[in-house]
Formats: structure tokens, sequence, C-alpha cells
């Protein structure tokens, strides 16, 4: 080891300079390959060229499986290369019930468990997939990852989908996208009208109304399995379809990020009309797939027994209803949405039977048979 | 008298030696990270893809040129910077427990790049691939410079530094969580992402960077090697043997803060080895700086190259961030050092 060089900076400039030769003429070989089919416009706008018989899908949020079963319905599963484990381990019960009927789900490759760090490029690579679909937030490669970087650059075109962030119109451009690159146009644009259907009766009804005539909404997610009371959304993702359904979420203005803790004073001093909370697992509102409705009952009282919000007067009077929470990231968001209208605006909504729509969205659209319970109307009056 | 020579000759084959050994157990480690990965490219593809890459699938060449090796030499890199400033900042600061994080670098290089993220900000026109890596450095490197001013108008030395690098942590993990607050959703999980540390940010710019600046800043670490042997014996004896300690540490400081806020703008905060790193060095080579810096540096770059490989091997197909398998992996050389210097 010398104590000197004698000229440093030439000595890393050269090596800089080999460096980057290296790193062009790498470039200057891996020429884009030709034959492509479909331009898809996702949902940042990006133009993505999609080759025309896509067979294998990798999915950046294993989530993002509930829009494939709707576009892949006689086999939900084939085109699926490789994803994500969030399914398996944010919506195991779902999960299971997909594998009692299709074994091979099990058997999907992993690219990551349940965050983007997780996510190896080098396995997605060997997958050889045709494309991979990524969420504009969340739990899995985004935008700028790495990631999403390297597959561009080995000519693996990438769509970018989104539920969450902007749950209404994510789910309608995701849905026009998607249909687009799988050669699935039909089924996306079917599932389209019928969710512009179920949609537009509701926000037709309220899109006008002024602020006095809309209810007060506490949307509490994870009611009871966070770790403090009070965690909500302000008005993006959840806050949205509440705006959207003719509500005033209390936390819209107060959350300034995605999400966010309000304080059970605020709470209390806001005195919402409506208390919604959202769950999906023990110590909080156990609902979702195989979630039997008493059992969900008995778990959705020990949530409103908190003492923070006992005495709040939409859960002294009965206002108080739960959500599945897993339907803040799906597009079977709708009848979530319709779920949420009865509640904050009963005497208008009276004729809207989500029930009716959740069997629909089964019997026409999905491989699968619903089980379980996916929300609670009425809470008991304490 | 020729005992004694013998003696130092001994001592000095005997570290020679070890850098010489050092140096094959990096490349090893190198090799190894580049030949392992969930795809299982074979040692001929791999070979082929690394002499012809137009010849080999376009994905093979990506998997290699895109992801193995500049992760693998991103990992030798940082780890030698990290392994570098580390012992660098244990001599200067007189503390076994130092880092190169101590002082707030990596806290600090947060907030820039949370504000990068948060903000969507893009200095001087760069892209976000970029504009994360620059801003990070500039609150790094920034925060070092308003370190020292401040520490400049206080009387005392190390303790003053460490007491205000120490409230600079605090300041800018506050800051951070503020950042986490006020985000939205879509980027909630790359600020979370950022600040736990990981070489898939590699790419071949980055390396001739970090590459260029270590390969600057190493000399005139060497140069100073004598320097930091005698502080090391004290500071009165330092100073009566003529050093300058003030400009010593000084220089020492902004060294480490160049090439540590480099590091970290590029991969982001990973711990441990910066800490550890040159007490295995110690161990090793002893407190005379011309062997120990080196080796610190390989120690380093051996671990983190090390930990890379583990990164990929603890899961097949997932990647467990780096920066949490550092420690899983640095930890038992560590104490099986320990227990052997105690018999």
């Amino acid at each position: 080891m010398p104590t000197s060089v004698r000229h440093p900076v030439m000595a890393a400039s050269r090596a800089a300079g080999a460096v980057t030769l290296a790193a062009a003429l790498f470039t200057a070989v891996m020429a884009p390959a030709s034959g492509r089919a479909a331009e898809v416009v996702d949902v940042l706008g990006r133009h993505v060229t999609v080759p025309d018989h896509v067979e294998r899908v990798v999915l950046g949020e294993g989530r993002l499986f509930y829009a494939m079963a709707v576009l892949d319905r006689d086999a939900p599963f084939k085109r699926i290369a490789g994803w994500q484990n969030d399914l398996r381990k944010l919506d195991a019960k779902t999960f299971d019930g997909y594998v009692a009927q299709y074994p091979e789900a099990a058997k999907i490759p992993l690219i990551g468990e349940t965050s983007e760090q997780s996510v190896s490029v080098e396995r997605i690579l060997s997958l050889k997939p045709d494309l991979a679909v990524f969420s504009i937030s969340g739990h899995g490669p985004t935008e700028h990852s790495p990631v999403a970087d390297v597959l561009a650059q080995a000519g693996v075109p990438v769509v970018f989908v989104d539920f969450r962030v902007h749950p209404i119109d994510g789910t309608r451009q995701s849905f026009a996208a998607l249909g687009k690159a799988l050669g699935r146009e039909a089924e996306a644009t079917a599932y389209l009208d019928f969710y512009n259907r179920h949609l537009t009766r509701i926000t037709g009804a309220v899109s006008s109304l002024p602020d006095t005539a809309r209810p007060k909404v506490m949307l509490e997610l994870l009611a009871g399995a966070w770790q403090s009371p009070g965690h909500t959304t302000g008005s993006g993702g959840m806050g949205e379809v509440i705006a959207a359904v003719g509500g005033r979420n209390i936390a819209a203005g107060v959350v300034p990020g995605a999400i966010g803790d309000i304080s059970v004073e605020y709470a209390l001093t806001a005195d919402p009309d409506v208390y919604v909370a959202t769950g999906s697992r023990n110590p909080g509102v156990l609902l979702g797939a195989q979630a039997t409705a008493d059992e969900a009952a008995k778990s959705f009282a020990k949530v409103l027994a908190r003492p923070e919000f006992a005495g709040l007067r939409a859960i002294r009077e009965g206002r108080a209803h739960a959500l599945w929470h897993e339907f803040y990231n799906s597009p079977y968001n709708i009848v979530a949405i319709e779920a949420l209208a009865t509640w904050i605006h009963p005497k208008t909504f009276g004729d809207v039977k989500p029930q009716q729509t959740l069997q629909e969205l089964y019997s026409r659209f999905l491989p699968f048979t619903p089980s379980g319970t996916y929300w609670i109307d009425d809470a008991p009056k304490s | 008298m020729d005992t004694a020579i013998a003696g130092h000759r001994c001592r000095v084959v005997r570290r020679v030696t070890l850098l010489a050994v050092f140096t094959l157990a990096m490349l090893a480690a190198g090799l190894a990270d580049i030949v392992t990965g969930p795809s299982g490219l074979t040692l001929h593809d791999l070979l082929r893809a690394v002499l012809a890459p137009g010849e080999v699938e376009r994905t093979t060449a990506v998997i290699v040129w895109t992801v193995r090796l500049p992760y693998a030499v991103m990992a030798l890199l940082v780890g030698a910077v990290l392994g570098l400033s580390g012992v660098e900042m244990q001599t200067i600061l007189d503390n076994p427990l130092a880092s190169p994080f101590t002082l707030g670098l990596s806290s600090a290089a947060a907030v820039g790049a949370s504000l990068a993220i948060v903000f969507h900000l893009a200095p001087f026109g760069l892209p976000e691939s970029w504009a994360v890596p620059a801003l990070a450095f500039v609150f790094a490197f920034g925060s070092m410079l308003l370190l020292q001013a401040m520490a400049r108008l206080a009387p005392a030395g190390r303790e003053t530094l460490v007491l205000l690098g120490i409230a600079l942590v605090f300041s800018c993990h506050a800051l951070v969580a503020l950042l986490q607050l006020i985000a939205p959703e879509d980027v909630l999980q790359q600020l979370v992402f950022w600040t736990l540390g990981s070489v898939t940010r590699a790419t071949w710019e980055k390396i001739g960077i970090l590459a260029a600046i270590l390969a600057l800043v190493m000399p005139f670490s060497m140069a100073a090697a004598w320097s930091m042997t005698v502080l090391r014996l004290g500071e009165d004896r330092a100073l009566s043997f003529g050093v300058d300690v003030r400009r010593l540490r000084y220089a020492s400081l902004v060294r480490v803060s160049l090439i540590s806020s480099i590091a970290v703008a590029f991969v982001g905060p990973i711990g441990f080895i910066g800490l550890v790193g040159p007490h295995i060095a110690r161990m090793l080579v002893g407190e005379d700086q011309r062997f120990l810096l080196p080796t610190s540096a390989m120690v380093g770059a051996l671990l983190l190259s090390l930990a890379s490989v583990a990164s990929k091997a603890i899961m097949p197909g997932i990647i467990v961030p780096v920066g949490i398998v550092t420690a899983l992996v640095g930890v038992p050389a560590f104490v099986l050092l320990i227990l052997r210097q105690r018999r």
C-alpha cells in the first residue's frame, strides 16, 4: 500500500472513465427489441408499449391480483409468473380461499415479501415476464424505484396502476390500461360499466349537496388493531370515497399526508354524525373472507367499547358501522362505496343494496364463491 | 538491538501478509456476490455476459451488468468507505464507539433525501434518481461544515463536537419524522425504504463517482497516518511531537464527511460496519495507522460484500435489506475476535 499516489486525480478519473465507457458500451449493445403491439397509457400518463401476447405477468403487489381475477376470470392464475407476498400476509383468509379452489396459487414464485425493499429485481428478470404491473404506492416497487429502472433497461414493460391513492379514478384508469395490456378490453369494459353504473347512481345524487347537508364522518382505520386510537386518512384514499358519497371526513384538512392519527380530543370535539371502523384482523374488527357475522359483530362490539370513543354521539346513537379494511386498495371498492353511501345518507339511498352488488360482482366477474363478512351495517346501540 | 529490528521486521511481514490475505478475501467475497443470485445463472453464462454482453440474451446481460456487477462493486466500495471513515472518526474523537454517523451525518442525509422525495425537488434540473442523492449529499456535507463552524466557536475539542453532533442527530430525526407525517401515500414507502440502506441503488455512474472520490481521499488519509498514530498516544503527547492536533482533526473530519456523505447519498445509511470494522482491523494489525487505515477499509469492504451475499441467501428470491444483514454477518466474527483477545 503506497503512502502517496503521484496523481490521485488522474488515476481516479481514468477509473471513472473506464467505468463510464463500459456502461456506455453495455447500453449500446442493449438495443430495444422490435415487434411491439399495443400502446397503453398507465395511471402516471406514461405511454407503455406492451407485446402482443402477454403470457407472463409479474405483480408488484400480490393484491393487484384482485384486478387480474376479473380480467382473467377463466384461468385467474395462469398468467401470473410471480408476485409479492402481501396477499398471503395481509389478506390470508382470501388467499386460503384461492388456494382451496386453485392449488397452483400456492406455488406462484415470490419476488419479495410485503415491502418494496424485499423485492429482488434479479428474481423478477429470471421469471422472464412479458409485463410487470406495479402500484404507484404501497408495499411494492414504485415509479422511481431501482426495480422499475432496471426492468426498463431489460425491456420489460412496466404498467403502473392505482387502487389506493385515488381509489375511484385509479380503478377506472387502471382497468382501462390493464384491459388493453392483457388483451382483455371486453372484460375491462364490462367491469367498468358495472362499476360506473353503481357509482353514478350515488355520486349523481350527492354531488351538488352543500356542506351543511353532508354528514360528518369519522373513519377509523384498523380500529383496535392499530397501536393508537384515531388512526385515519385525510383527503386521499378512503377520504376521497367519503367525499364522493356525500360525507365530510372530519380528518380532511387535519391529517396532511396519507395517513395520520387524529387526537381523541379532536375526534370528540368534531362530534361526527357517522362513525366507521375498518378492520380485518384481531384485535380489531374481524372482517373479510371466512369471517362469520357472529365473529364480526363480537369483535366490533369490543372495538366500540374502547373508552376513548365509546362516548361519541355517533356510537351512542347507533350510527357506527364497520368495513373490511382491504377495500381501501381494491377494485371491489364499489361495494364499500355503496355501503358507506347507505350509512351516510340512509334516506337518499334506501334502495341501494350493497349485498346485491357483492353478489353481482362475484356471479358476473369473479371465479370464486363469496364467503365471509365484509361490512357491518348495524352496531348494537349502547 | 538486532532482536528488536528482527521483531519489527517480523511484525511488518505479518501485517503485509495480512493485507495480502485480506485483498484475496475481498476479491473472493466480491466474486461470490457476483455469482450468487436467484436467477441461477451458470458461471459460463456469467463469463459470456461479462466478456460479450451483445451475444447473450438481453435479460442475462441486464442481470449481470445492471444488477450483479454494480451491486457487488458498490458493496465493496461503500464497505471500504465506511471502514476507513470509521477508523478515522474513532481516532480523532478518541472514542471506541464512534462511527462515520456519530455526528449526525446519515441523519442529515436522510433529511435531504426525504425533502427531495416528499417535495419532488429537482435541484439543477436533475432527474429524480440523482436529485435524491444530490440533496442527501448537500445536507450531509453541509451539516458537517455547520458542525465544524460551531465547534470552532466553542473552546474545547472533541467533547463539544460529539455533543453538537448528538444535538444534530436528534434534530434531523425529528425533521424526518415530520416529513413522514406529511408525506402523501405514494411516497411514504419510498421514505422508509431510503432510511433502510441498500446497494440496489447502485449504477455505474455512482460507482465511478464514489471510486474517484475514495481514490482522491485515501492518499491524504495515508499521508496523515503517522500523526494519527501519535494522536492515539494522547493529545498531549501528540502536541509534544509537534502535531497540530486541531488541524489534523479538522482535515480528517473533512475527509470523512466527504466520502461518507457520498456513500450515504448513494446507498442510504448502512450501520454497524463503520463502528465494528475498525475494531476488527485493530485486533488484527494493532494501532499503527499505516496498516490500520487500509486494513479497516478492507475489513469494511469484506463485511459489506459478505452481507450482500447473505442478503440474497437468507430467503432465496427475496432481498433482506443489507443494512439489516451487516450486523448479522459481522457480529459473529466480532465476538470470536473479542473472545480470542481475552484469552
